[in-house]
């Protein structure tokens, strides 16, 4: 039951590049994975039992991209998962033995082992399939999980290819269908890129309702009445929802943000770090390369060298003070725009889950206390989901949103500058290559359709809209030019293949294990002449 | 309030400009939070010149770094040189070719045009010209007429249409274009001048639309009740500044008027 004057509804979107390295025993760039399953993904579940157990609704959205639940149910990331605990585990051991002289470090450094420790305990519960977890939570209806295009492209590049485009949203439901045994109704669109006339394409996929940035929807010519304090519907009758951008200013800002409070940990102080390299050398990468552990005993503080210890009592004050002014910052909102408006208002606020535990480490602490404030303090709030507020059907103005991003500058700078520009020539070929070889190779089978099947899953990769952010930020950018060469040269040693009747099993059968995302992918989907079957583009699911 | 100074914020690669605009404290913490090989001696220095030689020392060990970085992620070549190097038979010759080898080629053996909008100031166009066309070119004697046009697209019947013409070499490849006009539709020819001047085209990109980039006027013209307030609460503001910078100053008037509200 509802019974506030407005709704929060907080979306979470869990994403990582597709890592997986299975040539190497140790791949630098696999600990993001690992690092997001110990401090954000398995907290955010612990947050959601707690607050089973104390029968309060949860109430949040959570979208896991198509990349991220291929690594979160590989049999190798998740041994080699267990193997990072297992160092951090060993690692805290030694920590409790270096500071034992020192008890303010010595709590911190107990408090992170027993953290990894926990980890450990939940994974196995899980059986090493944290997304059982989640999914346990969304049949007891206490959240909605969303999805979001397969390779999490920035679509509004690839709008002149209607098929990739269609293929990547059908990977996306496919991927979701077969982890969750539904359709997803919700759609976060990567970095919420939109364009006209995507809307078409969710609609195909039976998609319900996406989300904007702010200025997509109210600069949009006939932009709705109340802006992004009620969803609007685009021409098709698809619902989205725009990003509030106060409450999402509150946490994100980099200089007003919560996060960045003093007595909050420092992400960057890390002993893997500041500790001397024979102490650290069998917890970093390959003995040499220093890392963050994760072991971090120091606070925010101020502006300068001298940082406190982390004090987590002080932070935990912090976080209930935040959580306090989050709620009433809403409230008073909410409490303006309730008398004046027709529909109750509901402010939309989505974040990466990867902010909360791994970069804010007091993130999901703070989370919980503004679900557990609502329950009790707030009455004149509610927590909703978007499924939720639309099963009330609410009228929705009719508005069409305009290509808008919430990227730096709200358009698509960040994936289009000097430094990341010329992929897409190569990227656009390939996608215009694969369709000339669906049109060749139309309806074929065995060996051929598996080849094909790859070539689409290559193509699908090389759009992920982490390899230009990662060029554009410079770190790693070898890296990010190396999986673009990787999935091009992958794709075309098909494509000559195929025309030229040649190509290895075992170097196939290795690929398709390597890149192991959406396996029942069908290239065919590439192909523009595919007829619609109710609207769905051939896709089996969308027709339930 | 976050800390200023983190290296992961510096542009990237640290170049030694990047580095000249730190002061010593900066530099010798940058040299603490990345830990750099350096010196104790330079380390310690405090003069000017002494300052030039740490940001030297700085800099070669982030070379080094890289160096080291790009060795590593070459890794995966050497790996699957060695384990490719017989494959199986499947459809009929072996390859022995490694994909990830793959060379990015400068430009397709087709000519095409692709016209993107990065923001509503700014458009990217590629393009490429096949082997064929560059020879016709060459015989014509029309290789160094080539040129990019941007056309607006007709709305309707009596408007007058913008058109940008950039003359490109037949070496160039890509382009960023300024956007005349926003709030409509622009689509970009690749071409050549023939003898009467006029353009011949090569390639057709497809058409992109250009919104505004500004702020509805639904509610700058106040034709919505209560819009003072929605403007208020919406904190408009902190949108990026492509953005801002559009928003018309009769609706930045009012919302530094309400900003007490």
């Amino acid at each position: 039951m509802n019974h506030g004057k407005g709704f929060l509804n907080i979306v979470l979107h869990a994403h990582l590049p597709f890592i997986k390295h299975p040539e190497f025993e140790n791949f630098l760039e696999e600990s993001w994975l690992f690092e997001a399953i110990s401090e954000s993904y398995l907290p955010l579940l612990g947050m959601l039992k707690r607050l089973e157990a104390d029968k309060i609704p949860s109430t949040i959205t959570i979208s896991f991209s198509p990349t991220l639940i291929a690594m979160l149910q590989d049999d190798l990331l998740g041994k080699r998962y267990l193997g990072y605990l297992e160092k951090h585990i060993d690692l805290g051991n030694r920590e409790l033995e270096r500071t034992q002289d020192d008890p303010k470090v010595h709590g911190l450094a107990q408090m992170y082992r027993d953290r990894y420790l926990k980890c450990l305990a939940d994974y196995q519960e899980y059986a090493g399939n944290i997304l059982k977890g989640f999914d346990y939570f969304q049949k007891a209806g206490v959240i909605e999980i969303i999805t979001t295009p397969g390779s999490y492209p920035f679509l509004p590049f690839y709008e002149q290819y209607p098929a990739n485009v269609s293929a990547q949203i059908e990977s996306a439901v496919d991927t979701f269908h077969m982890v969750f045994g539904k359709t997803p109704k919700g759609m976060w669109l990567p970095e919420c890129g939109y364009y006209p006339g995507l809307e078409h394409h969710l609609k195909d996929y039976e998609i319900d309702y996406f989300f904007t940035s702010a200025h997509g929807l109210m600069f949009s010519p006939d932009a709705p009445r109340w802006g992004v304090f009620t969803p609007a519907q685009v021409g098709n009758g698809l619902a989205y929802f725009a990003r509030d951008l106060e409450s999402a200013n509150l946490v994100w800002s980099a200089e007003t943000g919560y996060p960045g409070d003093p007595d909050y940990r420092d992400f960057y102080r890390d002993i893997g770090h500041d500790l001397p390299l024979e102490y650290i050398s069998p917890f970093i990468h390959l003995e040499k390369v220093r890392v963050n552990t994760g072991y971090k005993y120091y606070a925010v503080s101020g502006k300068g060298d001298n940082k406190n210890l982390y004090n987590p009592d002080l932070a935990a004050n912090k976080v209930l003070e935040h959580a306090e002014n989050f709620l009433y910052h809403q409230s008073k909102r909410i409490g303006k725009l309730d008398p004046v408006m027709a529909e109750k208002p509901i402010i939309t606020c989505p974040y990466s889950a990867e902010l909360f535990g791994h970069r804010w480490f007091e993130g999901i602490q703070w989370l919980e206390t503004v679900i557990r404030l609502v329950d009790s303090k707030y009455g004149d709030l509610d927590l909703t989901t978007p499924s939720r507020y639309l099963s009330n059907s609410p009228k929705l103005e009719v508005s069409q949103p305009i290509y808008s991003s919430w990227g730096n500058k709200g358009y698509g700078e960040v994936w289009l500058d000097g430094s990341n520009d010329w992929i897409y020539r190569h990227v656009h070929m390939a996608i215009e290559r694969l369709q000339e070889l669906v049109s060749r190779f139309p309806d074929v089978t065995g060996l051929k359709e598996r080849a094909l099947n790859q070539a689409a899953r290559e193509v699908l990769l090389a759009q992920s809209i982490d390899w230009p952010v990662i060029m554009r930020s410079g770190a790693a950018e070898q890296y990010a030019i190396q999986r673009l060469r990787e999935h091009i040269g992958n794709f075309y040693r098909i494509y000559d293949a195929m025309g030229q009747g040649t190509l290895g099993t075992e170097w196939l059968t290795k690929v398709e294990k390597k890149n192991n995302v959406f396996p029942r992918l069908s290239y065919k989907v590439f192909n523009l002449g595919v007829p619609k079957r109710a609207n769905a583009l051939g896709h089996p699911y969308a027709l339930e | 309030m976050l800390d200023t100074f983190c290296p992961f914020l510096l542009p990237w690669p640290m170049t030694k400009e990047v580095l000249r605009s730190l002061g010593f404290k900066d530099l010798k913490r940058l040299v603490a939070l990345l830990d750099l090989d350096i010196s104790d001696e330079v380390l310690s220095a405090s003069s000017d010149s002494n300052r030039d030689d740490l940001i030297d020392s700085i800099h070669e060990e982030l070379e080094d770094v890289r160096r080291e970085r790009e060795e590593l992620n070459t890794l995966p070549i050497r790996y699957q040189e060695d384990r490719f190097s017989s494959v199986e038979n499947l459809f009929g010759t072996d390859l022995d070719v490694d994909s990830v080898n793959f060379d990015f080629p400068e430009n397709y053996n087709v000519t095409r045009l692709v016209l993107m909008l990065r923001d509503p100031a700014w458009a990217f166009a590629y393009w490429d010209i096949s082997y064929q066309d560059r020879n016709r070119l060459k015989d014509l004697g029309k290789n160094d007429s080539l040129c990019i046009v941007l056309q607006e697209q007709p709305r309707n019947d009596d408007e007058m249409l913008e058109q940008v013409e950039m003359p490109i070499e037949l070496s160039d490849s890509r382009w960023y274009i300024n956007v005349p006009r926003r709030g409509t539709s622009y689509q970009a020819i690749l071409g050549y001048y023939g003898y009467d001047n006029e353009i011949l085209t090569l390639a057709r990109s497809g058409i992109v639309s250009v919104p505004l980039g500004t702020l509805s006027e639904n509610y700058a013209t106040s034709s919505f009740a209560d819009t003072d307030l929605l403007l208020a609460l919406s904190d408009l503001q902190v949108l990026g500044a492509v953005a801002a910078e559009e928003i018309p100053q009769k609706v930045l008037r009012r919302l530094s008027e309400l900003a007490e509200l």
